[in-house]
């Protein structure tokens, strides 16, 4: 897709000092580089601990201590972000770059009602009267197809339905119209027809903001993405168009991840499970993090692969799939 | 005596219930009474609560006139009760509010900033708990010698480490929370999410230390006063009520009986509240959940 770029980022490494208190350091993220055009949705996939959250909490300036950015960079609209203080991230959350949650009971605020974060929210990046940000909250939550909004924002988050919670924490991401949206597992906590009143909700709102979508349902992901990255213990592993991903997926984790989706077409489910477990994130591996659960493994895979380009996708692997093979 | 005895048993069947709506509509009731008297205390007294009849001293209970009898000055006892309200009600609250205000911003302030300003806030709130308070108080009686706002300040320092130690503990569980995290997310920043954010969260748990704190500090500064580190000497406290009346136990036990009572009253009372907040919240709380 094209168009202006938004948000790019360049080799980013994430540490965290390792629990053991050896002062050896692991990366939650490990030299990830990604680029978001307008409009462009960005599907990352990967299990939990592959370091999904962790690398869109730091494109947000908000790394949980102790751990820190130790290199390369995250530009969002033309500017370095990562190097930015607290109160220069402080203004730029919420009006250049929105946040939803996974999930919305306990991202919102049990003690306060809808109207008065949305107001906050609002009056954090505008300087508007308390009626001004009243009007502008109830419009959010129409525009989120919130019903009788008047009576929503005396709500509290408890008297809402997990769906309406949801899109209350949509409209929050979404009231400073920041072209940058980052969803991370946005329709987890919510049941299957929610599910896709939300993935239709966020489609439709967002014909011109950029938006990374984190999940570990390639279904989602695919009815959203136009493109998908995998990540694989703090890695991109593969990345590519989503169609492509989804139908020639060139890594045999990404193959494995499709292989491990229920299949209910032909009244019995397939279901073919990765052997063994990912790797903790907090022990070092040499080489490529996948091979203790590869099946084409070979001596090579202990030198680390890098992201390379190979059939018209990217890919760190060295024996990755071959145009023949997938067809066969 | 068997009205007042069978009194008691009811009253732990009130602190026992497990329907917080009784404990706090009688506890409310009763503060909403207790308040009024504070108020009302100038038109309700029937005699100058300083001025007394010698000729009178000494009265007990009943005597015309005299409702709660006469001290040994001949002071009406039950004008000196009344106001003995705003002293003792006063100073207890001026030092609960005292204590709570530096508690909560200290434990806030704790929680939020970790490295030296955390240690030097819970290492000074222990220190000031493991101190004596006495030994501070008769300090500051010395200094700067009796009255309202030195008992009320030095009850309020020497007992903030209590609401600093609940709030920090709190706080620290409650920053950990999504929704501060989201907040941070949507650019909120520093002493905006203390005070919107987690603040909002501390409120039962602050409104229940409010209500046995100030019972406390009633008590402490009866106390004080008793011991005559307290309000001035004329100044008719409950707790220099009952000091006055230690030496007439036997020639006029009533004198005893009218401080210790309504003492006994405001405590039960904010015990009453504290206890009905503390289970409505709960039960809120779990119904949220």
């Amino acid at each position: 897709m094209s168009g202006e770029e938004v948000l790019s980022v360049d080799d980013l490494r994430v540490s965290f000092p390792a629990r053991n208190g050896s002062g050896a350091n692991f990366n939650a993220v490990d030299g990830v580089s990604l680029s978001l055009a307008r409009g462009e949705t960005l599907g990352i996939v990967g299990e939990s601990g592959s370091g999904k959250t962790m690398l869109a909490l730091s494109a947000m300036g908000l790394v949980p201590k102790p751990g820190r950015i130790t290199s390369g960079s995250i530009t969002l609209r033309n500017r370095r972000i990562d190097d930015l203080g607290e109160r220069d991230l402080c203004d730029l959350r919420g009006r250049e770059i929105g946040m939803v949650f996974q999930d919305p009971m306990t991202s919102l605020n049990p003690v306060r009602r809808v109207g008065a974060l949305l107001v906050e929210a609002i009056r954090r990046h505008n300087k508007v009267g308390k009626d001004e940000a009243r009007c502008r909250a109830l419009d959010a939550l129409r525009a989120v197809g919130i019903p009788s909004p008047e009576a929503r924002l005396r709500a509290y988050p408890h008297e809402l339905s997990g769906g309406l919670r949801q899109r209350v924490m949509i409209a929050l991401a979404l009231v400073n119209h920041p072209p940058v949206i980052i969803a991370d597992e946005p329709t987890t906590a919510l049941d299957t027809t929610i599910q896709a009143q939300i993935l239709g909700l966020l489609r439709e709102r967002l014909s011109d903001a950029a938006l990374i979508l984190i999940t570990h349902d390639l279904g989602v992901a695919a009815e959203l993405c136009d493109r998908i990255a995998v990540m694989y213990y703090g890695r991109i592993v593969e990345a590519g168009s989503a169609e492509s991903i989804l139908s020639r997926p060139r890594h045999p984790y990404t193959a494995g991840l499709l292989a491990a989706v229920p299949n209910f077409d032909f009244g019995r489910p397939t279901l073919v499970p990765i052997p063994g477990a990912p790797p903790d994130p907090s022990t070092p591996v040499n080489g490529c993090a996948f091979q203790e659960r590869c099946q084409r493994r070979t001596p090579i895979c202990a030198t680390k692969p890098l992201l390379r380009e190979h059939t018209g996708g990217l890919v760190a692997c060295a024996h990755p799939a071959e145009e023949e093979t997938i067809h066969a | 005596m068997t009205t007042a005895f069978g009194l008691l048993p009811r009253l732990g069947i009130l602190r026992r219930s497990n329907r917080p709506g009784i404990q706090l509509a009688v506890g409310g009731s009763l503060l909403l009474f207790i308040f009024i008297l504070a108020l009302l205390h100038r038109q309700l007294a029937a005699y100058d609560p300083l001025a007394g009849d010698i000729l009178t001293r000494l009265k007990p209970l009943l005597t015309p006139g005299h409702l709660l009898g006469t001290d040994q000055l001949g002071r009406d006892i039950l004008s000196r009760l009344l106001f003995g309200f705003p002293w003792s009600l006063g100073i207890a609250l001026a030092a609960t509010l005292i204590a709570m205000i530096v508690g909560t911003v200290a434990g806030l302030w704790a929680a939020w900033v970790p490295g030296w300003i955390r240690t030097f806030i819970n290492r000074s709130a222990d220190t000031i708990i493991a101190f004596p308070g006495l030994v501070i108080a008769i300090c500051v009686i010395a200094v700067i010698g009796r009255g309202f706002w030195p008992l009320a300040l030095t009850l309020g320092v020497l007992t903030w480490p209590f609401f600093a130690r609940v709030v920090y503990a709190e706080a620290l569980g409650l920053l950990q929370r999504e929704y501060v995290l989201a907040a941070e997310l949507f650019g909120v920043q520093g002493w905006r999410i203390l005070i919107r954010h987690v603040l909002p969260g501390l409120r039962p748990t602050l409104m229940v230390m409010l209500a046995f704190h100030f019972a406390d500090m009633l008590i402490a500064e009866s106390a004080l006063s008793f011991l005559g580190l307290g309000a001035p000497i004329q100044a008719p406290t409950w707790g220099n009520m009952l000091a006055e009346s230690r030496q007439y136990l036997f020639l006029a036990p009533w004198m005893m009986l009218a401080p210790g009572g309504v003492i006994v009253l405001v405590v039960v009372t904010l015990n009453l509240l504290g206890d009905g907040i503390a289970k409505l919240s709960r039960d809120k709380a779990r119904a949220v959940e």
